[in-house]
């Protein structure tokens, strides 16, 4: 069974001093298990606002979430942070490990944040050999290589095995046959029924992708690939 | 191994505190007229102690085996056992509870004895942990 | 690699340990606190339980010594500086009749030579068993038998030897019991009843000590206590006995003891004020450095949040980090403060002039717990603000478009 996600006249404002500014603009989308979508945009288009109102950081000011046909936007922390711990995987933008850890506690880190029985250490091991960097289990993030750590953080977005994979300009910084590689993954990761939504500015991205989404000034359009 | 290096300068300080602190900072008791006073032989005793501890000190830092790291941490440690007994228990110092040996230098010494053999006791730990990385 | 669980406590391990300079400096500064708290509270302590000591010791209400010997007798009670001085012993039964008066009894002050230089002189202190009220009382908490001619009770500060005797003068005495310490300079005298001390007396002289030649011991006194006859008030016996006859010098042990009961109170003041800015100062740093920290990492923060971290967890982790750093130095400091202080105990009151009497082993835990208590509390004190912050929702928690 894979997930449906529907998003329904979705808004957020934000007020600069008297004026109102709608970051994210009643935007509709939907997307089930096994799509990989992309929206690009602009810096400032409301893109990664839109990945937050998504996993539940932000709250909308109005417009509905449905996950399966059951509201996803909720009010208390604690919940939102337990359902995005289970339900989303989430690939922030830039370097995101945490410099702290090793590579290993990285990736397992996820599924110690909400209560759960186990031990995820082999589950660990298998994600990072699948993604071709199994020796790197003990190194320290500032040890890696660009493409390395972002395989790394795929690895982490991974390990809870999520409905929803966000990933937030998950090729910028890398070079071509890196960028090539990230999205034959998210392809094979769609295919085992994720939904993949990637947010990004990255021409190079577009050919991969099932549907191809535009982001400007808040406002959400379909663009055919 | 930058460790030995910061164990061998606490080692230095350490050593030549125990040397010349009971003539200097907390010295002991004047000893004036013909009688020598225990305390003397204390400070001169500790000044030989001291001056060890603070070579073995400068050896620590020179050496790169751990074996012989560990060697030279375990004679430091029994060096900071001679310098608390030297006052407590082999040599002695003057009876009266307020003269500044007891007062003072024997205390210092015991805390500087003690500290000597804490940092060894740290030292041959660390050096031994080193040890089984490298056989690993 | 290890497959421990993740938790809190972990992550917050972790942390501390990556960044080393800045948990050692932190560090330093809470061990600081430590430091200074359990020092601060150990020696004003030791300087209350000192003037309580004193204060029962005494025993008399008033103390009458030659004319300007009024610093003498403070030195041997406050200081345990040897003095002697000697008037004569008629002053005794002259002050029995003062009115107010309702007992009397004499002292008798010597002191050692530096005999072998390993020593210092030594302050005698002779009773008159048949009238003394003052030290009697504490000698019965240690020995229950009559002080015999030639017997020695030695204060907490005197060490005999093997056999429990003492030389003095070139002649062995026995020791019949060792007072409890009191803290003051009582605890370096000697005591023996009259006779004993008119025996060492004649040995002194005889080992040449010149300066006593003209006195005999059998009709002099170094001091009269005297006890006030209930509902008469002090300065008016004070009063009396100065009209009945000249040289005295007439001490009221009440303002002795407020006199150093003020002196303890400013320095105590001192400590507490010293204490309580010091805590203040960090409180206020540990604050400021917490929340510049965890400006620095957002990032990290965010990261969290988007993994799926509560902002109560992200609270949890930042007052964990601070209670470890605050437990680590904590600890430390009162270990170190601890050694010192306790090691140096008898320099400290020596250099500080006044009673100092150390708290027992219960009272010691008591302060290092109570020291320990109040720099882990610094931990989650310093650390709410930023805690609160993080626990806010939308405030801290995305990472901006651009970032």
């Amino acid at each position: 069974m894979t997930v449906h996600l529907e998003i329904k006249n979705l808004r957020k404002d934000y007020k600069r001093g008297e004026t109102v500014f709608s970051a994210v603009k009643d935007v509709n989308l939907e997307v089930n298990g096994g799509d990989f979508i992309s929206v690009v945009g602009h810096s400032g288009s409301g893109k990664s606002t839109l990945l937050n109102l998504i996993a539940g950081l932000l709250l909308p000011t109005s417009g509905e979430i449905l996950l399966d046909g059951e509201s996803a936007i909720i009010s208390s922390d604690d919940k939102a942070s337990r359902l995005r711990n289970t339900v989303i995987g989430h690939i922030p933008q830039g370097q995101s490990l945490l410099s702290n850890l090793t590579v290993f506690d990285n990736v397992r880190l996820p599924f110690y944040l909400s209560e759960r029985e186990g031990d995820p250490s082999a589950q660990v091991h298998e994600l990072l050999t699948g993604l071709g960097i199994g020796s790197l289990a003990g190194s320290y993030p500032n040890s890696l290589s660009g493409g390395e750590a972002r395989r790394v953080a795929i690895a982490r977005a991974l390990i809870n095995k999520p409905a929803i994979l966000l990933a937030d300009e998950p090729t910028s910084d890398l070079d071509a046959e890196n960028t090539d590689e990230i999205m034959l993954l998210f392809k094979r990761i769609a295919k085992e029924g994720t939904a993949v939504i990637m947010v990004t500015h990255d021409q190079r991205t577009l050919n991969a992708v099932d549907r191809s989404y535009t982001m400007e000034d808040g406002v959400l359009s379909n663009h055919s690939v | 191994m930058r460790k030995n290096y910061i164990f061998g300068a606490l080692f230095v300080i350490a050593g030549l505190l125990i040397a010349i602190g009971p003539k200097t900072i907390f010295a002991v008791c004047n000893s004036d007229g013909e009688m020598t006073m225990k305390c003397f032989y204390v400070a001169q005793t500790e000044l030989a102690i001291g001056i060890a501890i603070a070579i073995l000190g400068v050896v620590l830092a020179i050496l790169k085996d751990s074996a012989a790291q560990i060697t030279a941490s375990i004679a430091l440690a029994l060096n900071g056992i001679i310098t608390i007994l030297i006052p407590d228990v082999l040599i002695g110092v003057c009876k009266s509870a307020h003269m500044h040996c007891n007062a003072v230098t024997r205390p210092a010494l015991n805390i500087l004895g003690a500290l000597v053999i804490v940092l060894a006791a740290i030292g041959i730990v660390l050096f031994r942990e080193k040890d089984s990385k490298v056989n690993e | 690699m290890s497959n421990k669980p993740l938790t809190i406590w972990q992550l917050a391990v972790a942390n501390i340990k990556r960044k080393p300079l800045r948990t050692a400096g932190l560090i330093i500064i809470v061990a600081l606190v430590a430091f200074v708290l359990f020092a601060g509270g150990i020696l004003s302590v030791s300087l209350k339980n000192g003037l309580e000591s004193m204060k029962e010791r005494l025993g008399a209400d008033l103390l009458v010594v030659p004319v300007g010997y009024d610093e003498g007798v403070e030195g041997i009670i406050v200081k345990g500086e040897p003095a002697y001085f000697y008037f004569d012993k008629s002053v005794e039964t002259e002050l029995e009749k003062v009115e107010g008066v309702k007992s009397v009894s004499s002292q008798f002050y010597l002191t050692s030579l530096n005999q072998d230089c390993c020593s210092v002189p030594v302050q005698f202190i002779g009773f008159d068993p048949e009238t003394d009220f003052s030290i009697q009382p504490w000698i019965s908490e240690v020995y229950s038998k009559d002080i015999k001619d030639g017997e020695l009770i030695i204060g907490s500060d005197i060490t005999a030897d093997e056999n429990n005797r003492l030389k003095f003068f070139g002649e062995e005495y026995t020791v019949a019991a060792k007072l409890e310490e009191t803290g003051t300079g009582l605890d370096q005298a000697v005591y023996a009843n009259m006779n004993t001390l008119v025996h060492l007396f004649g040995a002194a002289k005889e080992k040449g000590l010149t300066f006593i030649d003209t006195i005999d011991p059998e009709s002099s006194v170094s001091s009269v206590l005297v006890r006030l006859e209930d509902g008469y008030d002090l300065d008016e016996v004070t009063h009396n006995i100065r009209a009945s006859s000249d040289g005295l010098q007439v001490i009221k042990t009440k303002s002795m003891v407020t006199g150093i009961a003020d002196d303890l109170d400013g320095l105590v003041s001192v400590i507490y004020v010293f204490a309580a800015l010091f805590l203040v100062v960090v409180l206020i740093m540990l604050v400021i450095v917490f929340s510049v920290t965890a400006n620095e990492r957002k990032k990290e923060f965010a990261t969290l949040r988007a993994l799926g971290a509560s902002g109560k967890k992200l609270a949890r982790l930042v007052i964990t980090e601070a209670l470890l750093i605050c437990g680590i130095g904590g600890s430390a400091g009162t270990i170190v403060s601890a050694v010192i202080v306790l090691s140096f105990s008898t320099y400290i009151g020596d250099r500080l002039g006044l009673p100092y009497l150390q708290p027992g082993i219960a009272g010691v835990f008591g302060i290092a717990l109570l020291a320990l208590a109040v720099s882990l509390g610094l931990g989650p004190l310093g650390s709410a603000y930023t805690a609160g912050r993080l626990n806010r929702r939308e405030v801290y928690l995305t990472m901006r478009e651009g970032e």
